[in-house]
């Protein structure tokens, strides 16, 4: 399965652009989309969910073109899809709306449909707990509800919009293995500015910022942008130049991480280079944007 | 009608709610209460049966025409005026048109059985107005449901282009008021007095009284018709509050 997007752009109404010529292409796999709030990840899944319709450019998903209403239903009944805000029927408890979702997945079969939300009852742990209303769950349990809701149709092309977002540690890696899980022969979609889940699931990433694509590749490829500009530095001195990942305070010394291209300078302490992560590699992309960014503004436009 | 379809609208309802469900009963009641109190009022008044019987009558004729009317409107606007899994129905299969829709037919079969048992009630208890013996059966249903489909084509139509379920009530309740407020104006006119919601009530059995029923309920079904191609715009969907 392959997803194609080629020269997506997205203007809402009020002229505001969330989206300019994204072109991307997706695999079988956990592909990761990493970007700031207000990067146009939101948008971007939900075109490629079929809920919005694209102002420019054609998504292709499994060779079907999602430009016509056929299209986009026909991608709409192989979708697994957990938007960033899920809304729920406080008054239905989980398996009534675990069951009323796949029905409109169009899951007619009654029998087949109820052994399916027990079994995904049990996947997320809310078996016992079923039976309960969905206004007394946690913002967790109701995450969890979300995270069933989007496998209930057993989806090839399961798309997740900040989903662990809410989730306690144990439940974000319940969750995360429960991705990689599914990830083999289907396409799994993590949009999220959780650097760390990205990190920890996905074989390819693209990041989003001001709704365009800055950086596809490999998690390795993301971390090598930051190789030779990572540097850790003790110090009992001021805050050392450059941009800084991390700060540790030990008494009246600190250690920092600090992204620059050259070493820090600092009146007494240790500098020493340090191996990048993925986190580097990130901060350090973006920063790049943001200097590009303001190079442009300064740039004079010649005028005719 | 399949097993599955049965489901899915007693799933539907359960979504709606109880008390959203209920709430044309309580204003049914609501009304007999305050036309009992105004007929034993006259009564106690003026000491005549007859026009303590006309004055209940009256505010009976006042649920069908707009006490129901504008309670089915609120009830078309608060289905329709957002959802909260929303999202869920734009990624899914079945179209979101289909089940606002269904929503919809259900909320006008309710109000519809809720206002024609009430007219039944009231005819069968002998509290039909005399002025109203004239109508046929046909023009007695037109006589509720013209005002009734208008009010909840009026609230879901506004609902969609407001995206506010408040904004689309209190904008309904305005309308409902200003036809009391500016009656004369309305009767008066000639172009008016044809789209006038409460005319039955308030002006009788004039000699345009079918042509305004008619008119009335062409406009709810052109409402009806632009809430389902509304329905099909998800950027303005998604843009509702939750």
């Amino acid at each position: 399965m392959v997803i194609t997007m080629r020269g997506v752009t997205k203007v809402y109404r009020g002229q505001a652009r969330a989206l300019s010529g994204v072109d991307l292409t997706i695999e079988n796999g956990m592909f990761g989309l990493l970007g700031p709030n207000g990067a146009g990840k939101t948008t971007l899944m939900r075109i490629l969910a079929g809920i919005l319709r694209p102002s420019a450019g054609s998504v292709v998903v499994d060779g079907i073109d999602c430009s016509t209403e056929r299209g986009r239903t026909a991608v709409k009944r192989m979708l697994g899809y957990l938007p960033q805000e899920l809304g729920v029927y406080p008054d239905l408890n989980a398996r009534e709306f675990l069951d009323y979702i796949a029905v409109l997945k169009g899951l007619n079969d009654g029998r087949a449909r109820r052994a399916r939300v027990a079994e995904l009852l049990e996947t997320v742990g809310l078996a016992d707990v079923a039976g309960r209303k969905l206004k007394t769950y946690s913002g967790g349990m109701k995450r969890r509800v979300g995270i069933a809701q989007a496998l209930l149709n057993d989806p090839r092309l399961l798309i997740v919009d900040e989903p662990t977002a809410g989730l306690d540690p144990e439940e974000r890696i319940h969750f995360r293995n429960l991705l990689v899980d599914l990830g083999g022969e289907r396409i799994v979609i993590l949009s999220t500015h959780i650097v760390e889940d990205i990190a920890q699931t996905c074989q390819r990433l693209a990041v989003l910022d001001k709704g365009r694509i800055i950086f596809t590749g490999t998690i390795p490829a993301l971390v090598d942008v930051a190789r030779g500009v990572v540097w850790t530095v003790t110090t009992t001195g001021p805050r050392p130049q450059g941009t800084v990942i991390a700060m540790l305070r030990s008494g009246e010394a600190a250690q920092y991480r600090i992204l620059s291209e050259q070493a820090p300078v600092v009146a007494q302490g240790i500098v020493a280079p340090a191996e990048p992560g993925i986190e580097d590699g990130y901060v350090w992309l973006m920063r790049d944007q943001q200097s590009a960014g303001a190079m442009a503004e300064l740039t004079p436009v010649a005028s005719a | 009608m399949n097993s599955a379809f049965l489901r899915r609208i007693g799933q539907e309802l359960r979504i709606l709610g109880a008390l959203n469900l209920l709430a044309p009963l309580i204003v049914a009641a609501i009304y007999l209460g305050f036309s009992l109190i105004v007929g034993y009022a006259t009564l106690h008044n003026s000491g005549s049966p007859a026009d303590a019987r006309f004055q209940a009558a009256r505010g009976l004729l006042a649920l069908l025409e707009n006490g129901l009317p504008l309670i089915g409107g609120l009830l078309a606007a608060f289905v329709v005026g957002s959802d909260p899994a929303i999202e869920l129905h734009l990624a899914a299969a079945t179209p979101y048109r289909f089940t606002a829709g269904l929503r919809l037919a259900l909320i006008i079969l309710w109000t519809t059985l809720c206002t024609g048992g009430a007219a039944l009630v009231i005819t069968a208890a002998g509290y039909w107005l005399a002025i109203l013996q004239s109508l046929s059966i046909g023009e007695s249903i037109l006589l509720w449901l013209a005002p009734l489909l208008w009010f909840i084509g009026a609230g879901a139509t506004l609902a969609l282009l407001l995206r506010s379920r408040a904004a689309s009530g209190a904008l309904l309740g305005m309308v409902w008021i200003a036809q009391f407020i500016f009656k004369p104006q309305f009767l008066q006119n000639g172009v008016l007095e044809r789209v006038y919601l409460f005319l039955t009530e308030e002006a009788g059995v004039p000699s345009y009284w079918l042509a305004n029923r008619l008119i009335l309920l062409a406009i709810a079904l052109a409402l009806l018709g632009l809430t389902m191609l509304l329905l099909g715009r998800s950027e303005s969907l998604l843009g509702g509050e939750h």
